[in-house]
């Protein structure tokens, strides 16, 4: 799991430009949007392109983002339970 | 300086029909022109539906009676068709007469044929013509050359409220006596191009578009081209010519908000359809029909109708989008609407909101589902909203 | 009353003019995105969303921030009454192209929301905008060459008509990392400033010559 946080917090820097943004920096359970990292709905769009790039899991409906893009942790529950 | 501003001639050409004739008859039986994709060279046929002109460009070439040798795009063809006719329908002989310009509102520009020859162009010289049609400019070009205007010519691009700011620019071009009469409205094919584009923004829906519906899943495409042609008072007066209707109100506002989204209380709506209001020295109880943006996106039904119920407040008059029919045709959509517009007026007619059939949660009004015929029309609010929150508003009058 | 330039600002290769003096260059980082970073450090300009931009958005979006930087009496004008007008000649071409390239490959087809809402040239107004508030009215024209005389006929009629207060106004391109930003901040004369340039085109060519 630990692995995977930090592969999900590399690869969400790098696809939302965070500039000057380290992994460390990133709070595995803090909302990921609104205060956090200012993030908007076009970074939830990205973060669906994310999902299927990386992980060949596909979104259709972009509402059901809200839920999953809550913080780092709950992507990668996202992703592990896809998985099996 | 001429203080009125009339419209003195319509052309349009949408999926609905290839002139005002065609268009005003597919309103009155609610034929939508969304259908599966025909034209368009995409994966995305048989998925998302759109509406098309429902014409090859070789058809197209040939009702225009162009020289097929030429590089013409089918955002420039269409424009073709709806500027001459909007020519025509003003009774306009020698266009040489007068000061007379056009501004035409356009954002993919010639991207149809850049996207299609993209790769041959690249390698080779085959379709090089084509170069010089890719840009937004050369379409209004074009399109000035075909109907002889050569005083002034200008292109707006400001993505889906570019026809209603070409109007808005044409009409303060009169006012301030820089033209006595100015050919004004949009264009715009459909392309691989923004039609990937919105479907990557998860705003298309895969059935007809439902504006104003708590259950909408967002647009349909369109393509098309209309124009009205706008005269100054004394030139009305020179010519005596029948006078349509009277453009009285305009406003554009800027949201600040967000390069796509709306604020979701719509103050940028607001702001734009106050301005309007404020700039005829009418009533909000004076206007009888809005036209609205209703896109059937989630994010710009909510804001405008929320707008909407701002400006009018418990008074709200008819609002229907005309979506259904037309599908967004992005940067012509300020024209396709205003020719509607004008039309509602001219026939004592309020067209009905298709598709729509549960009310929103968050709104206190539903859309108008019905044709109206017969109705007061006397003034219409029409509505057009684009990315980058350039919202801009209308307001035509019957004279 | 005239109307006049209160600052300006040009972004070229290497260097950046404020109000007719180099201001900053680095011809050490020749790029183009590294020059942009390091003109964002220069200038101190704190921003994150900045990085997510374009590159036709990132030179509007410096040319304004410098024009606009020390000017506190900006935002105490009506945001509704603060307009942007500018004009380019590749609209968003260089965005639009590389959106293009998200999606031509059939076997790696995923096409990027965060490059497509850059593909028309009115984001970079939106972007500006966005950053300071400013509500008032805004288009971006689409011409061959930067054309003094139509900018300032028509921002001079937006100032005239008391329809805004302040404008910020020009030109801002970039295709294939060539590029050119010439910002100005235009608003209505003051009583005690007298050096200020009238917004009229024989100035205004003089200045970008």
């Amino acid at each position: 799991m630990e692995e995977l946080l930090l592969k999900i917090k590399e690869q969400v820097i790098d696809v939302l430009n965070l500039e000057d943004v380290e992994p460390a920096d990133i709070d595995t359970d803090a909302p990921l949007f609104g205060d956090g990292l200012g993030l908007d709905s076009i970074d939830a769009l990205e973060l669906i392109v994310l999902l299927e790039k990386q992980y060949g899991i596909k979104i259709e409906d972009p509402k059901d983002g809200k839920k999953i893009f809550q913080t780092i942790r709950t992507i990668a529950e996202f992703i592990e339970e896809k998985k099996k | 300086m001429s203080k009125r501003v009339f419209v003195t001639g319509i052309g349009i050409i949408s999926g609905i029909g290839n002139n005002v004739e065609e268009t005003l008859e597919s309103i009155k039986q609610k034929k939508s022109g969304v259908t599966d994709i025909k034209y368009l060279e995409t994966i995305h046929k048989g998925q998302l539906p759109v509406s098309e002109v429902k014409l090859s460009e070789d058809e197209l070439i040939e009702m225009a009676k162009l020289d097929k040798s030429e590089p013409f795009t089918r955002s420039t063809l269409i424009g073709i068709i709806a500027a001459a006719e909007a020519v025509k329908s003003a009774q306009i002989n020698d266009i040489k007469e007068y000061k007379t310009g056009l501004i035409s509102g356009t954002t993919v520009g010639g991207m149809d044929k850049s996207e299609l020859f993209y790769h041959d162009l690249v390698n080779t010289t085959k379709h090089i013509e084509y170069i010089e049609t890719h840009d937004c400019g050369d379409s209004t070009e074009r399109i000035a050359d075909y109907v002889g205007v050569k005083d002034f010519v200008s292109t707006t691009s400001t993505a889906c409220s570019s026809a209603a700011n070409s109007m808005i620019l044409g009409t303060r071009m009169i006012k301030n006596g820089l033209l006595d009469r100015v050919i004004a409205g949009g264009i715009e094919s459909l392309t691989r191009y923004h039609m990937n584009g919105f479907n990557t923004l998860m705003i298309l829906d895969k059935e007809p578009c439902k504006p104003f519906d708590d259950n909408r899943k967002g647009l349909n495409l369109g393509e098309g081209a209309a124009f009205l042609v706008l005269e100054s008072e004394e030139l009305v007066k020179k010519s005596g010519k029948k006078v349509l209707a009277e453009l009285t109100g305009y406003g554009n506002s800027c949201e600040a908000f967000h390069q796509t989204a709306s604020t979701p209380e719509g103050k940028g709506a607001y702001a734009a359809m106050k301005e309007a209001l404020d700039r005829s020295g009418l009533k909000a109880t004076d206007i009888d029909y809005v036209n609205a943006h209703g896109t059937g996106t989630d994010n710009n039904d909510l804001s405008e109708g929320r707008a909407i119920q701002t400006l009018f407040g418990n008074n709200i008059p008819k609002v229907s989008s005309t979506k259904g029919y037309t599908g967004h045709t992005t940067s012509a959509a300020g024209g396709v609407e205003a020719v509607l517009s004008v039309l509602a007026i001219q026939n004592n007619m309020i067209f009905p909101n298709l598709n729509f059939e549960t009310q929103m949660k968050e709104l206190s009004f539903s859309p108008e589902t019905e044709l109206l015929e017969g109705v007061k029309v006397d003034h219409v609010l029409s509505n057009s909203f684009g990315f980058g929150g350039n919202n801009s508003a209308l307001i035509f009058s019957r004279y | 009353m005239e109307n006049v330039i209160s600052k300006y600002c040009i972004v070229k290769p290497h260097e950046v003019i404020v109000d007719g003096k180099v201001d900053f260059s680095d011809s050490e980082n020749p790029e183009y995105g590294a020059f942009m970073k390091a003109i964002y450090k220069h200038y101190e300009v704190k921003y994150p969303k900045y990085f997510k931009m374009d590159n036709l958005c990132k030179v509007a979006f410096l040319a304004t921030e410098i024009v606009l930087q020390g000017n506190d009496q900006i935002k105490e004008l009506d945001p509704g009454k603060v307009g942007v007008i500018l004009q380019n000649s590749h609209s968003s071409i260089d965005t639009d192209s590389k959106y293009n390239d998200t999606i031509k490959d059939k076997a790696n087809y995923f096409p990027s929301p965060a490059v497509f809402v850059y593909t028309l040239p009115n984001v970079m107004i939106g972007e500006i905008c966005i950053r300071n508030k400013f509500q008032g009215e805004n288009t971006c024209f689409i011409a061959k060459e930067f054309d003094a005389e139509f900018i300032s006929d028509y921002v001079n009629g937006l100032l005239d008509s008391g329809k805004i207060d302040a404008c910020v106004t020009g030109w801002a391109d970039y295709i294939d990392g060539e590029y050119c930003a010439m910002l100005f901040l235009v608003e209505k004369s003051k009583e005690n400033i007298k050096d200020n340039i009238s917004f009229k085109p024989e100035f205004i060519n003089q200045l970008i010559k």
